[in-house]
């Protein structure tokens, strides 16, 4: 986003939200994410982690491209992986700076392509959340993750930390 | 006479972690899909010493950590990065021609000896213009290469994140650096100036953690193991990994779970 400093959070936020909404397949991130967890949920649970999950991701994003430094990505090639699923490898070059790999997991769901996870450096966002939540899961139940994750969205939201 | 009581401690330590890892290859071989008690069995006792390095990083290096990076300009903080990689880049040399990767132990050699004279003892890079690029080896991938099992892994004081397949590399990459054969008073203000570099380093990754996770013991040790993979193979990890994702480990649903009902 090269207007990302003028557009500010809110504006980040608003322009963001169909971006995530039509290239990430949120529902099955979600299901990933919880694992076996996502059986013991009901249907009114798993809607709302969903939702939460989903505003999660949309403010991380807005907050976190603040400002644009002339990075640019490069298209390095795709990898087919099982189930239709594909790993899209990009380079993203920073003029000052390492280059930093980037991946991404795609899966097709009824003839279009949705981003599943993002793999930086050989670190997959979906393999990361997964270990975290489940944990949370085990310890202190769905209402302690959807707690924990309410106060993530909220300390990332700017009126709560000046950015 | 300190110098020599020092090789001996680190002799030692070196010897016990070789003890250590070869104990731990003995038991069997690794799968793709280790559950949570196969990787950290130890996790109480790592937390424990995660939450004593936390309580330093916030009271001491983490502040001077972000002075440093706050009042040193940039091309200063690179000359400092640089000089530290390249002190260390004798590991890197000896790791690559333990690996059997030759070619790339003669282009780091190459790279070592000139960042060493016309990088001005390393404050420049300026091989990897000439085409010798920096490459990331210790003897914890050689280990792996050499099909070692990664191990238990351990949350160590002040190291930070291990498993125990990576711990011979801390007496590796001291004893082939260096600053540990200066005996000189000068050599504490500069592994302190080491340490101080290296943390301002992680200042973002640390963020991004903090931003991000809700435990943040989990989150660390997910990313250090799947960063350890990912150097292993050199940036080229095996697919297999991205499909063992959307697997059920619990066998309540037959297999994939690509649809949300």
């Amino acid at each position: 986003m090269r207007n990302a400093e003028s557009l500010g959070f809110n504006g980040r936020y608003d322009t963001l939200e169909p971006v995530v909404q039509s290239n990430f397949d949120t529902p099955l991130i979600a299901k990933v994410i919880l694992g076996r967890h996502w059986q013991s949920l009901n249907d009114e649970q798993k809607q709302q982690f969903i939702n939460i999950f989903n505003e999660l991701s949309i403010t991380t994003y807005a907050n976190r491209f603040s400002s644009y430094d002339g990075e640019k990505f490069e298209y390095l090639g795709t990898e087919s992986l099982n189930k239709q699923r594909v790993l899209v490898r990009t380079r993203m070059t920073r003029p000052d700076g390492d280059d930093v790999k980037f991946d991404y997991l795609m899966h097709q769901r009824d003839g279009n392509w949705y981003i599943m996870s993002i793999v930086a450096q050989g670190v997959n966002d979906l393999s990361l959340k997964r270990a975290d939540y489940t944990a949370i899961m085990e310890s202190r139940g769905f209402d302690g993750l959807v707690a924990e994750l309410n106060d993530k969205i909220a300390a990332l939201k700017p009126e709560n930390n000046d950015q | 006479m300190c110098l020599s009581y020092r090789k001996y401690f680190w002799i030692i330590a070196l010897l016990s972690c070789l003890a250590i890892s070869g104990c731990a290859t003995t038991q069997g071989t690794e799968t793709q899909n280790t559950t949570e008690q196969d990787v950290d069995p130890i996790e109480p006792a790592n937390r424990i010493f995660y939450g004593i390095n936390e309580v330093l990083d916030e009271m001491l290096v983490k502040p001077v950590a972000g002075t440093y990076a706050y009042v040193m300009p940039d091309p200063m903080r690179e000359s400092v990065s640089n000089f530290f990689s390249n002190l260390g880049y004798l590991n890197v040399i000896l790791n690559s021609f333990l690996q059997g990767k030759a070619d790339q132990g003669w282009s780091d050699t190459s790279r070592f000896l000139i960042n060493s004279t016309l990088g001005i003892g390393g404050l420049f890079d300026v091989a990897t213009g000439m085409g010798f690029a920096r490459h990331e080896e210790d003897l914890g991938q050689t280990l792996a290469v050499w099909g070692s099992d990664q191990g238990t892994y351990l949350y160590l004081p002040i190291v930070g994140p291990q498993t125990v397949r990576d711990t011979p590399d801390i007496a590796s990459s001291t004893l082939t650096n260096p600053l540990f054969y200066v005996t000189s008073a000068v050599l504490y203000p500069v592994a302190a100036l080491g340490i101080i570099n290296k943390r301002a380093q992680l200042l973002e990754a640390t963020r991004l953690r903090d931003e991000a996770s809700i435990d943040p013991y989990i989150f660390t040790r997910e990313a250090y193991l799947q960063r350890r993979n990912y150097l292993i193979h050199d940036g080229n990890p095996p697919l297999e990994g991205y499909d063992d994702i959307f697997n059920l480990d619990s066998g309540e649903e037959s297999g994939d779970m690509l649809r949300v009902e």
